[in-house]
């Protein structure tokens, strides 16, 4: 699932995302793949759909507000509403390239 | 799942045991300076003591008050002040138990215990009713519940054994009860206890995922099926029993052994940094240390080299697998727990430093460098009879703890950061939540 860009505001947003980072693995929760979703209403409201890698992150709640903060202080954004789901699961075909670099994981995806 | 008393219940219990490693590697190192350890000895016992239930199971006190409500996903559900009623009986009657130990006062000693076993039920109340609320019952859940019914039956091990030897109502032999007493901590508690949690917090610090989950709780249960007749034959002498015990127990060590090769191969960080890598070398020398205790109950030797062999295998496996098994994951667990009470409110609003550059990689590289060879010359040294390459090991494991200690303070120094001001936040609408909360219980 991508993060929708139909608004202008959109990419501001996703760049905020980028600068909210797992504290373990120094890669942001959007190049982990854990923004699902950015939705903005005509009032500039937003609402952004995240997942975590675990159910049982201990960071879930730190990184869910870090992001609400993090959008929260982009100009021109609305009231910010994190809704944390559970589907689709997250998997690391979600990973982007840079991320994958940086973990010093390359090969093909492959999940047992 | 918000920090157990804001992070401040798990430091106070690791800190303490952090302090108690020290001082433990450094009693080790002056007692060695004097002649090999000698088994049962006074300063022996107290230094076991602190080093077990001191500093290892502090630390692991510490790690299950923060991970058990995040592998349950229910916070505890007993008060935080009981929680920290446990913290004060824990370490009074930790302080009790080795000062009574070393000065050959039992009373003293008896006192201390009594304490820690009530800090003990207190973690007992508190798994078990957590426990049932929640629905998880992986490897990871259960261990938390088998290791605290097995701490309990230690510590009254413990109290059997210190009445058994003043009043004499068991016909049973000491060093029986000292050894099922022991077993019932290293395997029933510690061993239980890394059987699960492993499989949380690998693929944590990994990110991997706990493969062959089934394999997982059959090794566990394996472990718990031997635990009584392991247990029961060492306390009685009865080798038959402990041998089924012993390689029950052994079996499961190594199923589980199998799905944590699995999970650690799933990791997508490939580089092992020296918590994992402590961690992993902890395992493997559990391992060695399984198998040797197995031939110990299989093959019988004269007393001298028994006590030699016995000697040997406490060291690998306390101050080998379980010490690097506990230390290697508190070099992840401290950082973020640290991480999360100083950094984790600014996220998103600050910059704010990485949880891993919170701890200095060339001390955690001296630090493992040092306690492995410590440890080689250590065990080394007492299975060759040599008292100089023993000490020369304890003062370098001594050393080790240090610079251990050096990297932990570096890491513990950043609760002094000062919550920077929180900017302005547009006003949120009715409905704007953060659903996380909800979403993990």
């Amino acid at each position: 699932m991508n993060p929708s860009a139909d608004h202008p505001l959109v990419p501001a947003l996703l760049d905020a995302c980028g600068r909210v980072y797992d504290p373990e693995f120094g890669v942001s929760v959007r190049d982990l793949g854990l923004i699902y979703d950015i939705d903005v209403d005509k009032t500039g409201a937003v609402v952004a759909t995240m997942t975590l890698t675990s159910m049982y992150c201990p960071a879930g709640e730190v990184l869910t507000e870090g992001v609400r903060s993090a959008l929260e202080a982009v100009p021109g954004a609305g009231p910010v509403r994190v809704d944390l789901v559970w589907e689709p699961a997250w998997t690391p075909e979600l990973l982007t390239p840079a991320a994958r670099a940086q973990l010093g994981w390359n090969e093909p995806t492959t999940r047992e | 799942m918000p920090l157990v008393g804001g992070g401040r219940l798990p430091l106070a219990f690791i800190g303490g045991g952090a302090l108690a490693f020290v001082a433990a590697a450094g009693w080790l190192a002056l007692v060695a300076r004097q002649g090999p350890p000698v088994f049962a000895h006074p300063a022996v016992v107290a230094i076991a003591h602190l080093w077990l239930p001191g500093f290892l199971l502090s630390v692991c006190l510490g790690a299950t008050y923060q991970l058990m409500p995040v592998v349950l996903g229910a916070p505890p559900r007993l008060r935080e002040g009981w929680l920290w009623t446990h913290a004060g009986l824990h370490f009074t009657g930790v302080a009790l138990l080795v000062a009574g130990l070393a000065g050959g006062r039992y009373l003293l000693a008896g006192a201390g215990g009594l304490l820690a076993t009530g800090g003990v039920a207190v973690l007992v109340a508190t798994t078990l009713r957590t426990f049932l609320v929640s629905k998880r019952r992986d490897a990871a859940a259960w261990s938390f519940v088998f290791a605290a019914g097995w701490l309990l039956a230690t510590v009254t091990a413990g109290a059997l054994l210190a009445a058994n030897r003043r009043h004499g109502f068991l016909p049973l032999s000491t060093l029986d009860l000292l050894r099922a007493h022991a077993h019932l901590g290293l395997v029933g508690y510690f061993a239980t206890l890394l059987q699960g949690v492993t499989f949380q917090l690998v693929p944590m610090f990994t990110l991997g995922e706990a493969r062959r989950p089934r394999l997982a709780l059959a090794g566990l249960a394996a472990t718990q099926m031997g635990m009584p007749f392991l247990a029961a034959g060492l306390a009685w002498g009865a080798r038959g029993l402990a041998l089924i015990g012993a390689s029950a127990a052994v079996t499961g060590l190594g199923a589980s052994g199998a799905a944590f090769a699995a999970t650690l191969a799933s990791r997508r960080r490939r580089r092992l940094d020296p918590g994992v890598r402590a961690f992993v070398l902890g395992l493997g020398l559990l391992a060695a240390g399984a198998a040797g205790g197995l031939g110990l109950v299989f093959f019988e030797v004269g007393a001298e080299r028994f006590f030699a062999l016995a000697g040997a295998y406490g060291l690998v496996v306390v101050a080998g697998g379980l010490s690097l098994a506990v230390l290697g994951m508190l070099a992840k667990i401290l950082p973020f727990l640290v991480w999360m009470r100083a950094y984790g409110p600014r996220v998103g609003k600050n910059p704010v430093p990485l949880a891993t550059t919170l701890s200095s990689r060339p001390l955690e590289e001296l630090w493992l460098g040092a306690h492995l060879a410590g440890l080689a010359l250590l065990v080394g040294g007492l299975l060759a009879g040599a008292a100089r390459v023993s000490a020369a090991g304890a003062a370098l494991l001594a050393l080790g703890a240090l610079v251990w200690l050096a990297n932990a303070a570096r890491v513990a120094g950043h609760l002094r950061t000062r919550p920077a001001a929180t900017r302005a936040t547009p006003a949120s609408s009715p409905v704007a939540s953060i659903s996380s909360h909800e979403s993990l219980r």
